[in-house]
This record gives structure tokens, sequence and C-alpha cells, in this order.
């Protein structure tokens, strides 16, 4: 319970500070948030270049939100940031005219970005990474909404509420989208690995 | 491949990282616009109001739900042996009784009142446990 109430304290601080417009306050939300918003949008777009653009454009944007608007709840920072996120997405996609683009590849063979593993050996090191690979390439081909959920919930680690509260969706349809999202993308990769 | 490992493997992409140079550098860069739309550094004094809100405002329900639990604890311990005054010893809430009157007895801070209480609580019980005794016999 006392960490309960730590955690709502700190919540409740950072809000305040940030309504209050302190640099500090937004720095730390920059910190503890920038590597998965970055996550979710690399996967989403699929390009390293575009990601980086993105992902700073985001966090300002968030900062004129809080600042312009009211938010009561801390813990709808982190739906902010995605929700924000989402937007900004659609937005790119809307400048560049089409998806196709993203389709086309998460990674550029010249222009990789690393996965850090440590503690295994070279062959299931060499296994793991092309299963990555794999997987990384076929995340493009899914639907819009399985992507969101997928990234959010198995590579952002996002629970069920946050994420219903981000597709503004209930967390029974949230569940079903998971789950069909994640046969999907098995699908698609076992398919790949069959041919 | 099971979906456990499948999801294992979705995981793992979480170490997906972007580059230390970048971060640092659009880090710099977030601190300038902001400043330039009119972020600050926070005075102690308006740190320190904003910490005694947060503060109140986290604790706030624990602080609700401990005073009602308390104010039950209270109430019970004062009214509830006239609640239970009429239940038997084979009634389920019989135990609720006892404890009632303990309660009771333990919150009075007379010893001759305290006395009292025990001397019309005792008997009571007493007589009731015969009469329940009896019942069953004839029964």
């Amino acid at each position: 319970m006392a960490a309960n109430i730590v955690k709502k304290f700190k919540d409740k601080q950072t809000l305040s500070k940030l309504k209050s417009h302190d640099k500090e306050a937004f720095i730390a939300v920059y910190d503890n948030h920038v590597a998965e918003i970055y996550r979710f949008v690399y996967f989403k777009i699929g390009r390293k270049e575009e990601a980086n653009d993105l992902t700073s454009m985001i966090f300002l944007k968030a900062w004129n939100h809080i600042q312009n608007n009211s938010l009561e709840d801390a813990k709808t920072l982190r739906a902010l940031l995605y929700k924000v996120a989402r937007n900004s997405i659609v937005d790119y996609y809307r400048e560049t005219g089409s998806k196709l683009r993203v389709t086309s590849s998460l990674d550029d063979e010249d222009n990789r970005i690393e996965v850090v593993d440590e503690g295994i050996n070279p062959q299931d090191k060499l296994d793991r990474e092309a299963d990555l690979e794999l997987i990384k390439s076929k995340l493009p081909l899914l639907k819009e909404e399985y992507r969101d959920v997928v990234i959010m919930k198995f590579i952002n680690d996002l629970t069920l509420e946050e994420i219903a509260e981000i597709s503004g969706k209930n967390k029974g349809n949230v569940r079903v989208l998971l789950h069909r999202a994640l046969s999907a993308l098995k699908e698609l990769v076992e398919g790949s690995e069959k041919v | 491949m099971t979906d456990r490992d499948f999801i294992t493997k979705l995981n793992s992409l979480q170490k997906t990282a972007p580059d230390q140079a970048w971060l640092k550098s659009n880090r710099e860069l977030l601190l300038t616009q902001i400043s330039n739309s009119g972020a600050e550094n926070l005075s102690i004094w308006k740190t320190l109001v904003i910490n005694f809100f947060s503060l109140a405002k986290a604790s706030v329900r624990p602080a609700y739900a401990l005073g009602i639990f308390a104010l039950v604890l209270i109430m019970g311990s004062l009214f509830g042996n006239q609640v239970f005054s009429n239940v038997k010893p084979n009634d389920s809430l019989y135990i609720a009784r006892i404890i009632s009157e303990k309660a009771k007895l333990n919150t009075i801070l007379n010893s001759d009142s305290r006395d009292k209480l025990a001397a019309v609580c005792d008997p009571a019980r007493a007589g009731n446990q015969r009469r329940v005794g009896r019942s069953e016999i004839q029964q």
C-alpha cells in the first residue's frame, strides 16, 4: 500500500510540475518514455530517421497539449504520449501519401537497429536473430489495429487497461484483438518459414 | 513454435533502442524548444507547495478508507452489544455478541462501570447457555 501511495504521489507531482511549466519534470517524462515511444513509432513506420524525427515531434506536441489542456489523471500521461504518437503517425502517412512506404521494410540493410542480446551462445544467437528479423519483416504486413496492439502489448509491455484507454476500446475488445493479432502474425511468420 | 515461444521472441524486441547520441542531442533540442515556449525551473517554494498538494491528493483515499475502518470499529464496539443482545448461543452471530461485549468492556476506562457491565453480561450469557442446553435435552 505504501508503494502505491508513493507511486501516486510521484505521478501527481510530475503532473503538477508539468502544468507549472517545469523543465525538469518534462525531461524526466522524456527520459522515462522516449525509448518506448521511439519503439512504437519505429515498428509502426519502419524507418529509423523518420522514427527519430517523429518521436521528437511527439514529445513537443505532448508538452504543448499538457500546457493547453487539463490532464487530471496522471496515469493518462503515458496514454497521452501514445495518443499523440498515433495521431502523428496518421499525419505522417497522410503527408507521405501512401502506406506502401511503411510496408516496404523495417530495417534498411545499411541502417540496421541493434537488438542487444547478452549471454547466449553464437548459434542460438544467430537463430534468434533470424527469427527476430523474420518477425520484424512480417510485422508491417499486419492490419494497422493489429500492429498497434501487438507493439503496445508484447513489445512495449502496456497493460490491457492502458491499451484500451489509448485505442478507445474496452478491455474485452482489446483482448480479442490481441488474440487475433497474435494468430495473424504467427501465421505470417510460420507461412514464411515453411517456404 | 508455441504461442509462448512466439511471445518471448516478440518480447525480446523490447531491446530495440534508439541511438544514444540521438537521444542525447534530442534531449538538448527539446529542452531548448520548451524553454522557448515558457518552460522554467520551479522555485523551491513552488516545489514545496506542489509536493504538499501531491501528497495530500495521493493519500486522501487511503486516509478515507482508514477513517471509515476506524469508525466502524469504534461504532461496533460501542453499540454492537445492544444490536447483538438478543442473540442466543446456538446462533451464528453469537461470536459477534461475545466480541462486542469484550470490546465494550475494554473501551470502558472506569473500573466500577466495567465491573458493573461484566456483572450484567456474564450472568446473562450463562443464563442463555443454560436455557439453550435445556431445550436441546428436551428435544
